[in-house]
């Protein structure tokens, strides 16, 4: 039994897969559109010629034939819709449906009627504008009351679901394919996450029992490390998730790391390992070296200012080339001193310098 | 004092009014039971913290391209190919560029790399800085030229050589500088411990001579050893190291926790079956606790590498759980590395799969600064394995926790590389189009294409046929869009995509103009003939029809009309019926009696079934037909 059940429900998917194919605009539908408004007699009768013809070609159509069905059952889902079926048909999908169900319920053991009711039970599921479509081309009474039968059982689960799917007129009996898509979209989610979600069973990590090989408390100092291998080994580890920088930052991380950047804080004399005592002070303020001998005021001291702000300012020498000009001047002066004196420029009077005004060396 | 007292007053005395302003000042929070409050004159700070600091106030913008093609947003590439092909040709000129500056200081990153030849003045100075920068066949080389000219390398320096040689297999890593190489890599990168390698090992190479010279000279057997026979084993020479690894045992020689722990990770290679690799893996451990070896966090991913290659056995599972307790008592943490083992380990079994990933994004989340952090090499597989298994059980909220825990602080450099972070997306996008409304997942795409992600074609067609099945006919032009930029432009894809676009247009004319459109461009993009491998068939050309007759550009239906007519014998396939006959509906409508029955004459030389019928809705259209349309008609109906 079950399995004729799982037969059957399979061969419906195939049914409700090869009405996928169907065309769209259903008859119906058309008189609504408000062009036609006007002459709705002869357009109705027009579509019942319609329905007839189309009726009379579903018989002839091979898709919904054993052999066919058989090759749906191994692909549920054909992936390239089978270009036979997008032909128009101007019949509604529960028409569709019944129509299909009888014929394969001809093919069937044992009560048609009751297995056609189950067949369309299954493909009718839980959607109550499909139920209607249904029930309405099911002309069969007996057929309608199995149905009704079925439907009881799992009315309140339907009840459930039809309030859900009730935002669109749940009056209407004629269901394109569009509509049964759009109403069962919620449905085959969660079928999908039903078929799809496995219920997770519950492992702990940390559950298993030790192996009880090594004790925690035991001696272990017997290792050899390698340094530069553990160099290697870490190098690859960094480097494994080491990614394309993605901002300005990031980048200017890559280049500071390189040395390409100022490091922060920034250090005018950074990297500049050959002079590591001087100091920008050393460089900047010669001035200290004036205190000892150069007059207060006149034109000597107005020259060794100028001097004083002109190696201040000179990049190319360094600070002891600098003290060097400061002592040269200082010396060539001081020898001077009694000529200085004789034209009025002003007094040179060496005093002893103060301690830290002494040069460093 | 006074002042901030008085500062106080106005809210001490609205609060509490009756209560006396001296009582109340103690209790309140201001009182200097904290101590002292000292600041420090500075706060001394790394060269790249605040760019650090920095860097974590930007965030990821789904909106822009990647910071590394910023440099020409003219050139900013769309497609996958493009992508790898921008970002490593920006590599490859810094690479052919020589930065030749002049700086004081030297910039060291700026000056080229320096060739070794024969007069090359070297010393063990250079020998060392060598072996620092990992510049394996300099150092070989260098040490080459010392031996030539008879100077005399110290011991200690030829055991840091021999154990570089080892690692790297004697041969170059790729330097790391070039990220982006690195990021495009497909392959395993150099001296990682692979799972399935081939021996690559040098035999009698660099490394083996060495080997000889160090003992020779009365090195440190025990180290010398060591980084020999790990070196042998991780690059595939098991035979050699496990002779070599049996004498050293019986010499009195002792290893260290390396060569053990790779001994591990080719449990499956040394022994034939899987019972005999785990009783393998237990022995070796035992050894281990035998010389008072220390295992680490390697030996534990080992012992899980080895077991994810026997996951088809059964008693792989408890044993792996097992493993774990043991390392735990040590207190070692298993890494990422090792949840990445543990997946593939359960595979087999899908609910406790899942149960596992569930209980490890758990622990992930509650200690994420300390598991995040990478340990070990192969931490990098954690998330796309994850992904990759949440995707085959379908649990959409358990992949929104990892994808929220993978993009949380730094953790992003966990996804690996450019390969392994397109297989995480693909899954993904996989899942969630799978669970979505098409909508709410085109919402998704748009946050993630095309910056972090560009959908492969597979991707691009399930995408379609979503659209289809769900009806999301509005989404068409902007799929045809990226289509074009991702350069997904096969055949397959196209025609798919027109048969979506024909539904669409059957199901809502409200979308003919826009199908229209994308038609009248996938005609564009073909004709242009700059697509070599792409060509026309039958379908195509009826579905580009169909739909320009619906979006009412006869004009342009015409010109593709006369491609089906002209090209008709080299286009494989035949468009469907119904294009014609829209097309001739369409002709009759504007009175184009030519044109109707020059399609009719095509469906006749083809032989088409309906071809009378077309006729008969010519004919029985109520126009009137001159002398030579007369004839034609006549011409068709004779044979019938």
């Amino acid at each position: 039994m079950l399995i004729t059940i799982h037969h059957l429900a399979r061969r419906s998917s195939c049914l409700r897969d090869s009405a996928r194919g169907l065309t769209l605009s259903s008859v119906p539908r058309s008189t609504d559109s408000p062009s036609d408004g006007s002459d709705d007699g002869s357009s109705k009768k027009k579509a019942n010629e319609k329905l007839n013809s189309l009726l009379l070609s579903i018989a002839k159509d091979e898709s919904l034939s054993k052999k066919d069905d058989r090759k749906y059952a191994s692909t549920p889902r054909p992936l390239i819709r089978e270009r036979k079926v997008k032909e128009r048909k101007d019949q509604n999908l529960g028409e569709k449906i019944v129509f299909a169900a009888k014929e394969v319920a001809r093919n069937l053991d044992g009560q048609p009627e009751k297995s056609e009711a189950e067949l369309l039970h299954k493909v009718v599921g839980t959607d109550v504008k499909l139920q209607k479509s249904i029930f309405k081309a099911s002309s069969s009474a007996t057929l309608g009351a199995l149905l009704n039968e079925l439907k009881i059982e799992k009315q309140q689960q339907a009840a459930r679901k039809s309030a859900r799917s009730s935002s669109g007129p749940d009056t209407r009996t004629d269901v394109s394919r569009s509509d049964l898509v759009q109403s069962q979209w919620k449905g085959r989610m969660a079928r999908d996450s039903f078929k799809g979600a496995i219920q997770p069973q519950p492992v702990g990590i940390y559950s298993g029992q030790a192996l009880g090989i090594f004790k925690p408390d035991g001696e272990y100092s017997n290792d050899i490390q390698l340094e530069t291998w553990n160099q290697c080994v870490a190098r690859e580890l960094k480097f494994a998730f080491t990614q394309p920088p993605r901002n300005i930052w990031e980048q200017m991380i890559v280049w500071t790391e390189r040395g390409m950047l100022w490091k922060f804080p920034i250090d005018n004399e950074q990297d500049l390992e050959d002079r590591p005592d001087e100091s920008f002070v050393d460089h900047v303020f010669l001035e200290n070296y004036l205190d000892d001998w150069c007059p207060k005021s006149g034109p000597i001291r107005h020259f060794m200012e100028l001097v004083c702000v002109g190696l201040s300012r000179n990049h190319w020498l360094d600070a002891q080339e600098k003290r060097d000009h400061m002592m040269w001047y200082k010396e060539y002066f001081i020898a001077k001193k009694a000529l200085i004196k004789e034209i009025g420029a002003g007094e040179i009077v060496e005093t002893s310098p103060s301690p830290q005004l002494e040069t460093p060396n | 004092m006074n002042s901030n007292f008085r500062l106080l007053l106005p809210a001490v005395q609205s609060s509490k009014a009756k209560v006396p302003i001296i009582r109340a000042f103690p209790k309140c929070a201001y009182s200097s039971d904290t101590g002292d409050i000292k600041i420090p004159k500075r706060i001394p700070r790394g060269p790249t913290d605040i760019l650090k600091a920095l860097s974590s106030c930007v965030g990821v913008d789904p909106t822009a391209a990647h910071y590394k093609f910023h440099d020409d947003p003219y050139l900013m590439p769309y497609s996958n190919p493009n992508k790898r092909a921008y970002a490593l040709s920006q590599e490859a000129g810094r690479k052919a560029a020589l930065w030749h500056k002049v700086a004081d200081p030297m910039i060291e990153a700026y000056v080229p790399t320096q060739a070794f030849t024969d007069e090359s003045t070297v010393n063990e100075d250079v020998l060392a800085s060598l072996i620092s920068k990992q510049q394996v066949t300099d150092v070989m080389t260098v040490y080459g030229i010392l031996k030539k000219r008879g100077n005399d390398v110290s011991v200690e320096l030829k055991q840091k050589i021999l154990e570089l040689t080892c690692f790297y297999n004697s041969t170059d890593p790729l330097s790391e500088e070039w990220v982006e190489e690195n990021w495009f890599r497909h392959g395993k990168p150099t001296g990682r411990v692979s799972q399935f390698s081939k021996k690559t090992w040098k035999d009698g190479g660099f490394a083996e001579k060495l080997f000889d010279e160090i003992i020779e000279t009365g090195g440190n057997v025990d180290k010398a050893s060591c980084a020999l026979i790990t070196g042998m084993i991780i690059h595939g020479q098991l035979d050699e190291a496990w002779k070599r690894f049996e004498e050293c045992k019986q010499k009195g020689v002792k290893m260290n926790t390396d060569v053990y722990n790779a001994l591990i990770s080719k449990a499956t290679s040394l022994r034939d079956s899987h019972d005999m690799a785990w009783q393998f893996i237990m022995q070796t451990l035992t050894e281990m606790k035998h010389y008072g070896l220390r295992p680490n966090l390697t030996t534990l991913n080992n012992v899980l590498q080895s077991l994810e290659m026997m996951a088809s056995n059964r008693s792989s599972r408890p044993n792996a759980l097992n493993t774990i307790a043991e390392f735990q008592a040590l207190g070692i943490k298993p890494s990422l590395a090792s949840f990445a083992h543990l997946i593939r380990i359960f595979q087999k079994d899908k609910r406790q799969m899942l149960g596992l990933i569930l209980s490890t994004i758990e622990e992930l989340e509650a200690n994420s600064e300390a598991l995040m952090t990478p340990r070990a090499r192969d931490d990098n597989q954690f998330f796309v394995r994850a992904m990759e298994s949440i995707n085959h059980c379908g649990d959409r909220v358990l992949a929104d926790r990892l994808d929220s825990l993978l993009h949380h602080a730094k953790n992003y450099s966990l996804i690996g590389n450019s390969h392994s972070e397109s297989v995480y997306y693909r899954n993904y996008f996989l899942l969630v189009l799978g669970t979505e409304e098409i909508d709410d997942f085109m919402d998704f795409y748009g946050k993630y294409v095309p910056t972090l992600y560009i959908p492969e074609i597979s991707i691009m067609q399930e995408v379609i046929k979503s659209v289809e099945v769900q009806m999301g006919w509005k989404h068409i032009p902007k799929l045809w869009g990226d289509i074009i930029l991702f350069e997904h432009l096969r055949a397959e894809t196209i025609s798919y995509l027109l048969s979506v676009a024909v539904q669409a247009i059957m199901d809502d004319s409200d979308h003919s103009k826009a199908m229209g459109d994308v038609a009248w461009s996938v005609w564009e993009k073909i004709e242009s003939g700059y697509l070599k491998q792409l060509s026309w068939t039958g379908e195509m050309l009826g579905d580009v029809l169909t739909l320009l007759v619906a979006a009412q550009e006869l004009a342009k239906a015409h010109i593709v009309m006369d491609k089906i007519d002209r090209h008709q014998n080299s286009i494989t396939g035949e468009p469907l019926p119904h294009s014609f006959e829209r097309y001739i509906q369409a002709c009759l409508e504007v009175a184009n009696v030519d044109a109707a029955l020059r399609c009719v004459r095509h469906c006749d030389a083809r032989g088409r079934l309906e071809t009378e019928q077309l006729l008969s809705k010519i004919t029985n259209s109520g126009l009137t037909f001159d002398g030579p349309q007369q004839r034609v008609i006549g011409e068709i109906q004779r044979k019938f």
